[in-house]
């Protein structure tokens, strides 16, 4: 009779449990829209005009960011953690995208080995901030210093 | 006409040497061959906190297809090295020219059982890689972790007139967390 109880406090110990720890699969709302601004700082690559969408989509989220990059990321099987159902050839100079999200916070990653084999990393992070969201980037780039830029991106259009 | 002729020949001087200078600097821009690097190279290195000290061997060999690296480090906290504790490792790379021109690749051990597949970073592997930019071999490693966040480590071979200098920096999601440098001199064998 005890191991009943025990087994049933553990049922609501994880049923408890359950949307807190699952809290972290869904996009918060505040993402979701389309975001424009100013980016400045030390990497020239990610400095100036910025736009961005973040869309929900089949259980995970589409990001699309300037030139043309659209990634679409699902659950990756770790909470927060988001990845690309695209095959990731990175050697072959092809982009990997994944993202997770922590504390409130969107971290999208790109990462890239470049026509000499040199490596391209980048971390955009996305911080709700009033009607829009603050945006901090950190590139890492082959032979310099990691760079930085930061701006605030305002809600526009629907 | 001998203002002429000193006109044209200052105009020829001048062409020379903007070809010299252009050629020349062609030259800088060019990558080393891989050759460049054979030898044994012996020296030191420290970390950016100078909390740990390294005494390095580095042995950059021919391979099929590509090159191998062989570096023996000890690791020491002070000036002595024979002193309890004292740390060694020894490690060999190989890496092999890969279909992408400039980048080699880990060499993996053939066995009739093993299917070659690329590493996949999303899925957990590392992925590693080589490429020469300059004078300097870089090697790199990355992975992606459970939790999301990503490691990059990076070790780069300079050229220089004495041997080599090395460097190594291991990023964690884009912020250096470990950094050494150190300055090798070519050796000769006895």
């Amino acid at each position: 009779m005890r191991l009943l109880y025990c087994f049933i406090a553990m049922g609501l110990a994880l049923m408890a449990a359950g949307p807190a720890a699952f809290a972290q699969e869904a996009l918060p709302d505040a993402f979701e829209g389309r975001f424009r601004g100013t980016l400045s700082g030390t990497s020239g690559e990610t400095s100036g005009e910025f736009t961005v969408t973040i869309r929900k989509s089949d259980g995970g989220f589409m990001v699309n960011w300037p030139p043309r990059i659209v990634a679409q990321f699902e659950p990756a099987g770790h909470p927060g953690v988001f990845k690309t159902r695209e095959k990731s050839k990175v050697l072959e100079g092809n982009p990997v995208y994944w993202a997770r999200i922590e504390d409130g916070t969107l971290i999208v990653y790109s990462a890239q080995v470049g026509e000499h084999g040199g490596y391209h990393v980048d971390n955009f992070i996305y911080t709700p901030s009033g009607e829009g969201l603050d945006l901090f980037v950190r590139h890492v780039v082959t032979g310099a210093e990691p760079q930085i830029s930061s701006g605030k991106l305002n809600r526009y259009g629907g | 006409m001998a203002a002429e002729r000193r006109y044209i020949g200052a105009l020829c001087g001048a062409l020379a040497a903007i070809l010299a200078v252009t050629a020349q600097a062609g030259a800088a821009e060019q990558d080393a061959r891989i050759e460049d690097f054979f030898g044994t190279y012996v020296g030191n290195a420290r970390l950016e906190d100078n909390s740990e000290f390294r005494d390095i061997i580095v042995a950059i060999e021919p391979a099929r297809k590509g090159f191998s690296i062989y570096t023996s480090t000890v690791i020491r906290k002070g000036p002595v090295r024979a002193v309890p504790g004292v740390k060694w490792r020894a490690e060999t790379q190989t890496f092999v020219q890969s279909a992408v021109p400039h980048l080699y690749e880990p060499m993996l051990r053939e066995s009739m059982f093993a299917q070659r597949r690329s590493p996949n970073l999303l899925n957990g592997d590392t992925v590693a890689w080589a490429s020469i930019r300059g004078r300097t071999l870089g090697v790199y490693a990355m992975n992606v972790l459970d939790d999301g966040h990503y490691e990059l480590r990076v070790y780069e071979r300079t050229l220089t007139d004495l041997g080599m200098d090395v460097s190594f920096i291991r990023y964690r999601d884009g912020v250096a967390v470990r950094e050494l440098s150190g300055i090798l001199a070519r050796a000769k064998e006895d």
